[in-house]
This record gives C-alpha cells, sequence and structure tokens, in this order.
C-alpha cells in the first residue's frame, strides 16, 4: 500500500496524543487535568475527553481563579509564560495550606524555561511539584499547514529571546523524521540558522537510525526578512477571512458558527480558499444555486429514488449546506467589515510600496488611528520599513492621536514598535524627496524581482503571478525563495543577489528537489497570503508543500502581540 | 565604583594575610628562610612596616625541639593529609560547554558547578550565545549571576548583547527594578531603562492613587534627564490626566472615569456635563482639549459626536463652524464633511440641519448622492431645482409618500413660476 504525504501529516496528531498519553499514565490513578485556557483549542485538535478519561483524568478545569479541584493528584497543563506559571504556584501554596496529601504535576508546553526550575526553588516547591515537559508536534491545519500555535514574534524581535527555537527545531527534526530528511536546505536569516544547527545536532544525537528517507528540500526564513508580507492586507478569501474573523488551529468562528477550514472535508472551501476576494462571491451564489436545484428535484421523486437519495447523498447535501450558509455569511461580515474602507486601503498600500504620496498615506494613517488603530499601525509600520524608516516629526501627530484615542497606559507602544523593528527612526533628508530615489528595501526587492512591474492589468481570476495575493503589487519573499530552489527562477542576477546576502546557505544538490515535498518554514510566524502565493506555484509545479511555522498570524495580530507585550 | 575597588582591595588584602600566616609557620617548618616568604608576599602588596613588625615578632623562639622528636612521622602525614585533603580539587575540574550546552538543548540533566574559574565560565557563557538558545544563555547567565560579583557579572555582560536581551527580560518579568535599572544604565542605555521601568509601572499598577505617584517617581527618576524623550513629556501629560481625573471625581457624581479611560474619553465626559463651563475653568472641554494638545479633529469629532447624541442641536454650528469677515458663517473643520453628516444623520438630526451642512458641499452631484443617501428630501428637491432638473424632481416626488411634507415641497417646488425648467 502507498503511503501518501497525507498519511505521513496524519501521524503528527496521534504523536501529539501519544506524548500526552504517556505523561497522564506516568501519573497512575485518578487526577485532575487544570489547563491554561489558551492551551484549550490546541488540545483539542489532538485529543478528546474520551480519550484523556481512558488514561485517568477525571476532571478537567480551565486554569482561573477560583477553580476547585477534588482529586488528590492535579496535573496543571501550562504554557512556558512564566506569569501564568507563577499563578499555578500560587495556586499550589493555597492548595497545600489546605490539604497536605495532594500531588501537583506541572506540564509545561513546549519546554520548561530556565526561570521557572528557580521560581519553584524559590517558592520552597522543589521536590513538591513535579515538572515534565511537553512539546507536541505540530498542529496540522488546512490541508498542509503546520503550526506550533505559538505566537514567537515579540519572544524573538522585542525579547531578542530565542529561548523557544529549540521547540522549532525539535519539530521540523520529527517532521524529517517522518516525511523524511529533505536533500536541500536553503536558509536565510540569523535565527533560521540557529534553528537549523539545532535540528542538526538533535539528528545527530536522537535519530538511531535514519529517517524515513532523503527526499524534498527545507526552505527556511526569518520572518524579519520579509514584513511587507506580514504587514500588507491579503485579499484572497482565507487572507481577508484571516483578517476579520478568528481563526483558531484551523477552526474558523463566525457569529456564533464556526467550520473546520478542510479543502478535504469542505469541497466549497477548497475551491475559493486562495481565490482573489472579487471572485468568490460568484461562485457561492452559483453554488446555491445548484444545491437549490438539488433540492427541488428531490420534491418530485418517486419512493425508490427518494430512499436511495436519503441513504446516499442527503447528509453529504445537508453537510454541503451547511458549509456553503457559513462561507456565504463570512462574506457578508467580511463585506461588511472591511467594504467600504477597502478601496482606499488598497491604494494607500500601493501607494507606500511604489514610495508615493508620502502625506496622503500619512494622514490617511493618522485619521484612521481613532476607529482602526491596529490598522493604522501596520500601514505605519509597512511605510517605515519599505522607504527606510520614517522620521521623528512624521510620526509625532500619529503617536499623539493615538494616545489620545486609546489611553496614555499605551505609550510604551511606539518605542516597542521600534525594539521590534516596525518603526525605524530616520533623519530628514533631502535626497529621499527626489523623484527617482529609491529605498535600500526597494533596492533589494528589485532584485529578488519582487516588484512586478504589470504591462497589462493582472488576470485576478486565473492569476499566474504569486503578486495577486496583495493586489499585484507585491511579491512575498518566501514565494521567490521557492520559486529559486524550484530552478523555476533562472535570472543569474538575482541569484548572485542572494548568495551575497551575509546570513544566506544553501546545501545539498538543487537537481535532486523535483522529487518529495517541499518544507517552507518562516521562523516568526507565516501568513495566509504567503501560503496562497506559494499554492499557486505548488499547482503550477506540481510539487507538494509542507508550510510550517511557529504560528499563521495577520498584520494585526502581530502588532497585538507587541501591544500586549 | 569606587566602594566596590575598595572592597576588592580589602578582600584581596585580607585573603592574603590569612594565608601568608599560615604559610609562614610551614615554611619554618621545612626549614625555608622566612625572609623569601615575605618577600613574596611583597609582590603583591606594598610592605606595611607594622605588618613587617607583627611578623617579626612572631618569630618562633630557638627553644623548641625539633618537630619529628616529638611527634612520629606518621602522624606528621596523617595531619598534613588532613589539610591537602582540603585542597584537591585545586587541580582543574573537567570542563566542556559544548557537551552541557547540549544536554540543556536535549532536555537531559546537567551540571553547572563545575565551571568555577572565570575563564570557564566566560567560556561557557560564550558558547551559549553561540548556540542560540535562549533558555541556555540564561541559565548561564542565572548561574554566572549567583557565582560571580557584581563588577564582573557587568564586565561580562557589557560585551554580550544577545545575553543582556535575555537577562534584562527576565529580570523585567520578575520585577527585579533595581538590579535591571542598573544594568541598563552602566551599558549607557538609560532610554531603554526609562522605558522599561514605564511599562512594569503601567502593567502592575490598578489603583489610581499609586499609579499617579509612580508616575511621579518614574518621571523624575529616568524622564527628566532624557530631554528629548517624547515619552517623557506624554508621561506628564498622563499625570495631569489622572489628576484631572480625581478632580473631577470629587466635584461630581456622574459615573466615574475607568482608570484607563483617554484623553478622548475624558474629553466626551467634559463635553456631556461640563460643556457650557466656562473656558478657564478646569473642566472645560476646551481646557482639557489645550492642556494635551488635542488635534482640531479629534476634538471637533468627539464634540460632535457628543452634543448630537445630546440632539443639542444649537451647539454644532459652534463646532465646525466660523464666522466670516462678511458675517457669513463658514464651515471650518479638520472633518470631511461627509463624516459630519454621517455623525449628524446617525444621531437623527433633523433634516434641516442636514440641509444646512448639505449645501456646504460645493459640487452638486457630490451634495445629491449623499443626500439622497442620507434621505434628506428637501435638500434633494432644493438640488434638483438648483439643477432646474422637471424630470428627475417630478420622478422623485412620485417615490416619496402622498400627502407627507416632503412631497408637498416637492409639488411647492415644481409649482414655482420664478425656475427656468431646463427640461
Amino acid at each position: 500500500m502507498d503511503i501518501t504525504l497525507d498519511d505521513r501529516l496524519d501521524t503528527l496528531q496521534q504523536i501529539s496524543q501519544r506524548k500526552l498519553v504517556d505523561m497522564l499514565d506516568n501519573v497512575s490513578g485518578k487526577k485532575d487535568l487544570i489547563i491554561e485556557p489558551k492551551l484549550m483549542k490546541t488540545l483539542e485538535c489532538f485529543i478528546g475527553v474520551t480519550a484523556l478519561r481512558r488514561y485517568g483524568v477525571d476532571k478537567i478545569f480551565k486554569l482561573e481563579e477560583g477553580l476547585k479541584a477534588s482529586n488528590t493528584q492535579r496535573i496543571f497543563l501550562v504554557s512556558g509564560d512564566l506569569i501564568a506559571c507563577k499563578r499555578v504556584l500560587n495556586q499550589i501554596h493555597a492548595e497545600f495550606s489546605q490539604n497536605r496529601g495532594l500531588s501537583h504535576h506541572l506540564l509545561v508546553v513546549p519546554r520548561i524555561p530556565a526561570a521557572l526550575e528557580l521560581l519553584v526553588e524559590e517558592e520552597g516547591l522543589h521536590e513538591l511539584v513535579k515538572l515534565r515537559s511537553l512539546s507536541w508536534e505540530f498542529i496540522r491545519s488546512d490541508g498542509n499547514v503546520l503550526s506550533l500555535e505559538t505566537r514567537m514574534y515579540a519572544d524573538l524581535y522585542y525579547h531578542r529571546d530565542t529561548s523557544l527555537l529549540p521547540a522549532i527545531a525539535k519539530n521540523l527534526w520529527s517532521l524529517h523524521m517522518i516525511v523524511g530528511r529533505p536533500k536541500v536546505t536553503l536558509c536565510l536569516g540569523k535565527y533560521s540558522k540557529i534553528v537549523l544547527k539545532m535540528t542538526e545536532s538533535m539528528e545527530e544525537y536522537f535519530s538511531s537510525q535514519n529517517p524515513a528517507s532523503q527526499c524534498g528540500c527545507m526552505i527556511l526564513m526569518d520572518r524579519a526578512h520579509d514584513l511587507p508580507s506580514a504587514l500588507l492586507t491579503p485579499v484572497t478569501y482565507l487572507g481577508l477571512m484571516g483578517e476579520i474573523l478568528e481563526i483558531k488551529a484551523g477552526t474558523a468562528y463566525s457569529k456564533g458558527s464556526q467550520t473546520k477550514l478542510n479543502p478535504k472535508t469542505d469541497q466549497v472551501y477548497g475551491e475559493v480558499r486562495d481565490r482573489h476576494f472579487s471572485h468568490v462571491f460568484p461562485y457561492l451564489r452559483d453554488k446555491a444555486k445548484l444545491l437549490k436545484s438539488e433540492q427541488e428535484a428531490t420534491q418530485t421523486m418517486q419512493l425508490a429514488e427518494m430512499k436511495r437519495y436519503v441513504a446516499t447523498r442527503l447528509s453529504k447535501v445537508t453537510e454541503a449546506k451547511r458549509q456553503l450558509g457559513f462561507h456565504i455569511a463570512a462574506c457578508e461580515t467580511i463585506v461588511g467589515e472591511l467594504g467600504a474602507a477597502f478601496e482606499a486601503l488598497q491604494s494607500v498600500e500601493k501607494s507606500i510600496l511604489e514610495c508615493r504620496r508620502r502625506k496622503e498615506c500619512l494622514e490617511y494613517i493618522e485619521t484612521n488611528i481613532d476607529k482602526h488603530p491596529l490598522r493604522s499601525l501596520r500601514l505605519l509600520a509597512l511605510l517605515s520599513v519599505v522607504s527606510d524608516g520614517v522620521t521623528q516629526s512624521e510620526v509625532k501627530p500619529i503617536q499623539t492621536a493615538y494616545l489620545h484615542a486609546h489611553g496614555y497606559q499605551n505609550i510604551p507602544m511606539f518605542w516597542k514598535m521600534e525594539q521590534a523593528g516596525l518603526i525605524a527612526y530616520r533623519t530628514d533628508n533631502v535626497l529621499q524627496k527626489l523623484p527617482k530615489w529609491s529605498s535600500e528595501w526597494a533596492t533589494a526587492a528589485q532584485r529578488l524581482k519582487q516588484l512586478p512591474n504589470h504591462t497589462k492589468p493582472l488576470d485576478l481570476k486565473s492569476p499566474t503571478c504569486s503578486s495577486y495575493v496583495f493586489g499585484g503589487s507585491y511579491i512575498p519573499t518566501i514565494a521567490q525563495l521557492t520559486r529559486f530552489i524550484l530552478n523555476q527562477e533562472t535570472d543569474t542576477k538575482s541569484l548572485n543577489y542572494l548568495h551575497s546576502l551575509p546570513d544566506f546557505t544553501l546545501t545539498g544538490q538543487q537537481e535532486a528537489v523535483q522529487t518529495g515535498p517541499v518544507i517552507i518554514c518562516i521562523v516568526g510566524g507565516i501568513t495566509y497570503g504567503e501560503i496562497a502565493a506559494c499554492r499557486l506555484i505548488e499547482q503550477s509545479t506540481g510539487s507538494r508543500f509542507v508550510f510550517a511555522s511557529d504560528t499563521i498570524f495577520t498584520g494585526n495580530q502581530l502588532l497585538e502581540s507587541i501591544k500586549n507585550i | 565604583m569606587n566602594s566596590a575597588k575598595d572592597d576588592e582591595i580589602y578582600w584581596n588584602t585580607s585573603d592574603k594575610l590569612v594565608f601568608n600566616f599560615e604559610d609562614n609557620e610551614e615554611c619554618q617548618i621545612f626549614g625555608v628562610s622566612q625572609t623569601t616568604a615575605i618577600c613574596s608576599q611583597a609582590g603583591t602588596f606594598s610592605v606595611d612596616d607594622d605588618a613587617d613588625d607583627y611578623l617579626k615578632s612572631d618569630i618562633t623562639p630557638s627553644n623548641l625541639k625539633p618537630l619529628l622528636s616529638v611527634i612520629s612521622e606518621k602522624t606528621l602525614t596523617s595531619i598534613l593529609n588532613a589539610e591537602n585533603l582540603h585542597n584537591v580539587h585545586q587541580e582543574k575540574p573537567l570542563v566542556q560547554p559544548d557537551i552541557t550546552l547540549r544536554r540543556i538543548l536535549l532536555g537531559q540533566p546537567f551540571m553547572l558547578e563545575q565551571y568555577k574559574s572565570l575563564a570557564s565560565k566566560t567560556e561557557l557563557l560564550d558558547s551559549a550565545i553561540a548556540s542560540g538558545d535562549g533558555n541556555a544563555i540564561l541559565i548561564v547567565i542565572i548561574f554566572i549571576a549567583k557565582t560571580l560579583k557584581q563588577s564582573l557579572i557587568q564586565r561580562l555582560l557589557l560585551e554580550r548583547p544577545e545575553a543582556v536581551n535575555i537577562y534584562i527580560r527576565y529580570l523585567a518579568t520578575t520585577l527585579r527594578t533595581n538590579e535591571l535599572t542598573d544594568l541598563l544604565t552602566m551599558l549607557g542605555r538609560s532610554k531603554d531603562a526609562a522605558m522599561t521601568n514605564l511599562q512594569i509601572v503601567l502593567k502592575n499598577t490598578p489603583n489610581v492613587e499609586r499609579l499617579l505617584q509612580k508616575l511621579q517617581n518614574c518621571c523624575r527618576m529616568h524622564f527628566t534627564a532624557l530631554s528629548d524623550c517624547r515619552e517623557g513629556f506624554y508621561v506628564q501629560n498622563y499625570i495631569k490626566l489622572l489628576e484631572w481625573q480625581v478632580a473631577v471625581k470629587a466635584t461630581e457624581f456622574s459615573k466615574p472615569l475607568d482608570i484607563h479611560s483617554s484623553v478622548l474619553d475624558c474629553l466626551q465626559n467634559a463635553c456631556q456635563h461640563h460643556w457650557n463651563a466656562s473656558e478657564g475653568s478646569l473642566v472645560s472641554p476646551t481646557n482639557l482639549s489645550k492642556q494635551h494638545d488635542v488635534s482640531p479633529r479629534q476634538y471637533q469629532c468627539v464634540a460632535l459626536t457628543t452634543r448630537a447624541s445630546m440632539q443639542a442641536w444649537d451647539d454644532i454650528e459652534s463646532i465646525v463652524l466660523t464666522k466670516g469677515w462678511l458675517g457669513s458663517k463658514k464651515l471650518q473643520t479638520s472633518l470631511a464633511i461627509e463624516d459630519i453628516l454621517q455623525i449628524l444623520h446617525e444621531n437623527q438630526a433633523p433634516s434641516s440641519l442636514l440641509a444646512k451642512f448639505l449645501s456646504y458641499i460645493d459640487d452638486l452631484d457630490r451634495r445629491l448622492s449623499l443626500a439622497k443617501k442620507l434621505q434628506c428630501h428637501r435638500a434633494v428637491i432644493d438640488i434638483f431645482v438648483l439643477q432646474r432638473d422637471r424630470v428627475a424632481l417630478s420622478e422623485y416626488k412620485s417615490s416619496l409618500h402622498s400627502q407627507s411634507e416632503q412631497y408637498f415641497y416637492a409639488e411647492n417646488a415644481l409649482r414655482a413660476s420664478t425656475v427656468k425648467w431646463k427640461n
């Protein structure tokens, strides 16, 4: 029997379950499981209540104030966030003061931070609380997208703290064990380099045997190497859905209803997922008509025919109807939220990329900051990245307006954005006002051919250029790297430029790439725009891609994570 | 810094004294000349006359019997061996940073105790940084911080920004603000010190009075020295705003403002409850607005929305209109006219007011489409009259409820003899 890539990716979920279940098994007898709320959704992806019960979990609690566990054995499942852990330790102290005979286990995802061991010791809980780490495998969603469901951008670029990189490395290592070790590896960025090195040393010490086989290739890139892809608004259906609706661990939530985003079980979704948003609604409408006529046909059915229909088609049709209903409602929500503002937003983004109409762009940012703070800050960051910085006098009115509208408790926000590489300050320079001036960023982007110069309007219905995900104005770096490794890009100038970058490495024989999966990993978070841009290449080359990252996020979520530091 | 140096000298000196004192006896036993011993000390610190005397006075009297005639050699060896036992681990312990770091990375047990020498600690830290594992870096720094004195830790960190960043995060999370501030100041990163302290204050102070006090402290300690830091100016404004909130709370019984209320929230409160307060008074909207240098756009938006929501239509004009110099009223606003109309419309402004503001739009087509969108019938009818478009007007009339006020208004307009219809 042939084992497909899908089968292999399916094992991830089972391995994660085994890892957790083994931990539970270590604590024999009945126990309560207390889970940090933000881990709930991720946990649901690979284990259910029945399985937990089978391994002795009696009651399941959300970690919150005033929880009352009843079993003497308590397992706390927490992320490595030190403050959350401190809360757990406080809780444990309180429980100890009431009842001495308890046994506590702290299961930390994905690694035990150094400071936690120290904290446990300082709190006098060493040996009383058993610390274990649990690093589950990548969470799979949307077919071929793998994520740790942990946002690392702020850690890596604001705190400059690389404590979580081993978690990515470990998951990549086990992915290699499952789908095969890449023959060719392309690596761009200092964090990617660290991850690669870690993966290699795990390979050396953990792999008792060679992984499944050697095949395909891997691309690793740092988020910082392409910030515009995280800041621009993607215009595919999934891209905009991510902007407006809540998507968590592959499930989308919209006004009380929810649906699993999986092209295998939801054909309509698979069909519209990567379409330009303007071509989604017509498709859904046709689909709805089709379903309706099918339903009408049932009214004239004979009894026998009806019986067969109920047995074979009905449940499928009902499910399809529900899914279609969700997507139509999602479209309506997106139009309702963005509708009027969408065109203006697109044109501002385009102007920023082209380094035109700077004054108008700044005005747009300022006037929108009261009602759409994240959107505005995102544009400001885009402006800063694309034009090698902004001046103090440009930022001041925006910052003032932001603080007036959203509270002085946000005073550190702009400084935090600066620390996180989202705002850079430069002095005013007359040269930059010249019409021929081009920013360093733009020069680099042109060398990688990321700023397409369309001679005719882009065909958004059946696009051929990855830039369609950003309305035709920008091709994500990761898409260009993918084209490069698949030998789709043969322009020597671009290749030489890539090789000249200080943190670029390429190992292995590129001819060997053609077979086997392409693992595409961005350290610091991948976006829906980038995934769609690469999927276009996947289709045109017939390769199989696997996307991997610490998280799938949007520009707003990126800024929010900086705000919440 | 000076006192640290003094400490150093103190420790070094006293160490030496103790050791040399004991050395002397041993030396003497083995018949080594005591002057050599003293000379070897002299290399480390200037020979103090008193110390010299002290050591001289300590010279063993000559009437002692030879040591080995009193105790057996075996006894002596036992005693000396017992002494040497303490010193066995003076030989270099086995340190292999690469292996230690691999164990940390792979989650295996590890020991750091053997990293005793400064050189091995330094090597371990550098290897941790090279490995790129932030967790390992923090483990090593915490170990170093426990086992080295302050000045040496700082010297190590000074050249290793990667380590500093991770350590700073740890200090901030565990609220060790003093250590954090010292470290950042030592590194010359005073703006970072100020911002990190501010960040900690803002995150951890839920009470207004405490917050006010802490912000004042923070401002004095960190921001006064940073002359061109915009954030310092905002912190001062934050203090003013909190003081304003406290003062307002003392004077009224209305719903108290939340601690996180923004300037615009407070402004809205002022527009609602103190619209007519004299301009100089603390609670007046204009005063608050001036104090924080609120932009005209934001001020007008808040004032307009608040007054409109209270149906205080008479106040609207004063917010966005000024008197021109022939007594005519002119629109002077930083808001787009569409936004003004939208706000008025959302609050069910009377159509006469809407019509009035519509008339400030010079472009008739734009005015017409807005008037239609806002269902401001009078304005629509007036525009058709201005355009002398009888056909459009008749059509529009037929879309209105017959016998309604607008219907008659349209009928009258159609009947008017003064208009020269174009169709």
